[in-house]
């Protein structure tokens, strides 16, 4: 409780820094608007629709190119655990590509799938299934040897053994895997937005400054640290601490 | 015909280059029903013996039979329960002891797992999950999911190394009341010669450097132990006086081999 008092009064206090900030030395909107200014603009968004279409646009895009990551970071991550060789050749492919933000090869994804959404999707997935595959890789590797050694004198072989145990033992991996491809998606996201086409948050956000609103750019701006925020901590963090206990990687508290 | 031969087991392992034998010339007949202790120091290549009895490991060479039939893999006719509980953590405690049971009728697994988990009196936790338990829970748990597949043979790696002394004293009784009840052919790995003489038929004495049979000892008490008190210090006094005689003879050679070089 006292968690959330210290928040609530360092936010207001900030705001209220910020709103007598730019009263006191006149600056222009155009450099940075007030807060009041920035929450009118919302509730104008939040009134007319654009922010729930724009959230709904980019959020479909996400999803899409989420669930192909995951997907694709599943079984890659699983080649990559059994096979060495996949692992040495494949495998130091994708962790050189992990060091290139993925937002850098929308010029070339543009040339092959046009100026629209498949671009940002793509973005999304290239950001979001190295993670992935990494994590599972991981996962799968770091399956304790207890565990293999119980299962084979209980009867359980090959894919048996695979299934029933390699793959659930993994899970707490692909919990943080999920959680880290979601965030790579979710900033890969924007980036593609802006950068490209709408209707989509970040679309919105390229729109309203080439308007010069960087009222509306700021709201927008806080809108997506919220959703950034509320996800992260609230879902993800959370859910991987319960299977982490459940999975006995962390005492219950 | 032996029930479980063990003949002649040499194993060595690997180390910085050089090999180093860790079983040597391990002989051992385990008759069906017999509940038999591996005694010894740490090092001594108990575990290793069991896993290779296990099938986990493979030995150098000897002859390995159950039955008859050479092992050769890991089957479900040789359980074994590890110092660690090894439940599985997605598993419900239920579900794990229902794990061996793949192919049989859900419902019969449904039915056997109950009944094994009366046995280590812990049907009411069925339906919890592993991390709930406590460390003596969690074994009670693994030894219902060992015997659950109904073994020939048990094998038990310290399990009760890990807990506290008056947990360990309570799961003994509760182990010792199992084997009067299923009387299986159980393999019981431990250090503590009082767990050795308060559980066994039989004792077989490790030594080490390398890891060899010192001797087999008969204990011929009556079950349950608990009321042969006297008999059983008896039994430990003996044990350990050997066990001193064997070390002396240890630290001479030690100290001959420090001098010859
Ligand atoms: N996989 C392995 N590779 C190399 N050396 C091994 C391996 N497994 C066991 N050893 C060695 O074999 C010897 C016997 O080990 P083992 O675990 O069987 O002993 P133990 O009698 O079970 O001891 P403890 O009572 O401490 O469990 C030790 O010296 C150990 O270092
Ligand atoms: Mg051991």
């Amino acid at each position: 409780m006292r968690l959330v008092i210290k928040r609530l009064v360092f936010f207001v206090s900030l705001f209220l820094v910020w709103e007598l900030a730019v009263r006191l030395f006149q600056i222009p909107a155009v450099l940075l608007p007030a807060p009041t200014d920035v929450f009118r603009a919302l509730g104008e968004m939040i009134a007319d629709g654009t922010l729930f279409r724009d959230l709904g646009a980019s959020f479909m895009r996400l999803l899409v190119g989420l669930a192909i990551a995951l997907l694709i970071g599943l079984l890659l991550g699983i080649l990559l655990a059994k096979s060495k060789t996949a692992d040495e050749t494949l495998g130091s492919l994708i962790l050189a590509l992990q060091s290139i933000p993925s937002i850098v090869w929308l010029p070339l994804a543009i040339m092959w799938f046009g100026l629209n959404e498949k671009s940002v999707i793509f973005i999304i997935v290239l950001g979001a299934a190295i993670v992935m595959t990494i994590n599972v890789r991981t996962g799968i590797q770091n399956v304790s040897p207890i565990y293999l050694k119980a299962a084979q004198t209980m009867g359980a072989s090959g894919p048996d053994l695979f299934f029933r145990v390699m793959l659930p033992a993994s899970v707490p991996y692909f919990v943080t895997g999920t959680r880290l491809a979601w965030a790579f998606g979710w900033r890969a996201l924007m980036a593609g937005e802006l950068l490209s086409t709408g209707p989509g948050l970040g679309y919105t956000l390229k729109y309203a400054s080439d308007f010069g609103r960087m009222d509306m750019v700021l709201g927008i701006m806080i809108v997506i640290g919220i959703i950034g925020v509320t996800v992260d901590l609230l879902l993800f963090q959370r859910f991987e601490q319960q299977v982490r206990v459940k999975w006995g990687l962390e005492p219950s508290s | 015909m032996m029930f479980l031969k063990i003949d002649g087991i040499q194993k060595s392992f690997g180390k910085d280059g050089r090999r180093e034998q860790v079983l040597k010339d391990i002989s051992v007949d385990v008759r069906e029903g017999e509940f038999i202790s591996l005694l010894g120091p740490s090092g001594c290549g108990k575990s290793t013996l069991l896993n290779i009895v296990a099938g986990l490991n493979r030995p150098d060479s000897g002859i390995l039979q159950l039955d008859g039939r050479d092992i050769v893999k890991p089957g479900k006719e040789r359980g074994m329960v590890f110092q660690q509980a090894a439940l599985f953590p997605w598993l419900t405690v239920e579900e794990n002891v229902m794990f061996p049971l793949k192919g049989m009728p859900k419902k019969e697994a449904k039915e056997v797992a109950k009944k094994y988990l009366r046995l280590v009196q812990l049907s009411q936790y069925a339906g919890h999950h592993p991390h709930e338990l406590s460390g003596g829970m969690q074994q009670r748990v693994s030894i219902a999911r060992a015997l659950a597949m109904d073994p020939a043979v048990l094998l038990m790696d310290e399990p009760f190394g890990a807990l506290d002394e008056q947990t360990r004293m309570r799961l003994q009784g509760v182990l010792e009341e199992i084997w009067i009840e299923t009387k299986k052919t159980i393999i019981f790995v431990t250090h503590s010669i009082q767990e050795a003489v308060r559980l066994s038929d039989r004792i077989i004495v490790m030594g080490t450097h390398p890891g060899r049979v010192l001797q087999d000892i008969e204990v011929t008490l009556g079950r349950p132990r608990e009321g042969h008190l006297k008999e059983m210090a008896a039994y430990e006094e003996s044990i350990l006086e050997m066990l001193k005689t064997e070390n002396d003879k240890v630290e001479e050679e030690e100290r001959n081999h420090a001098v010859g070089h």
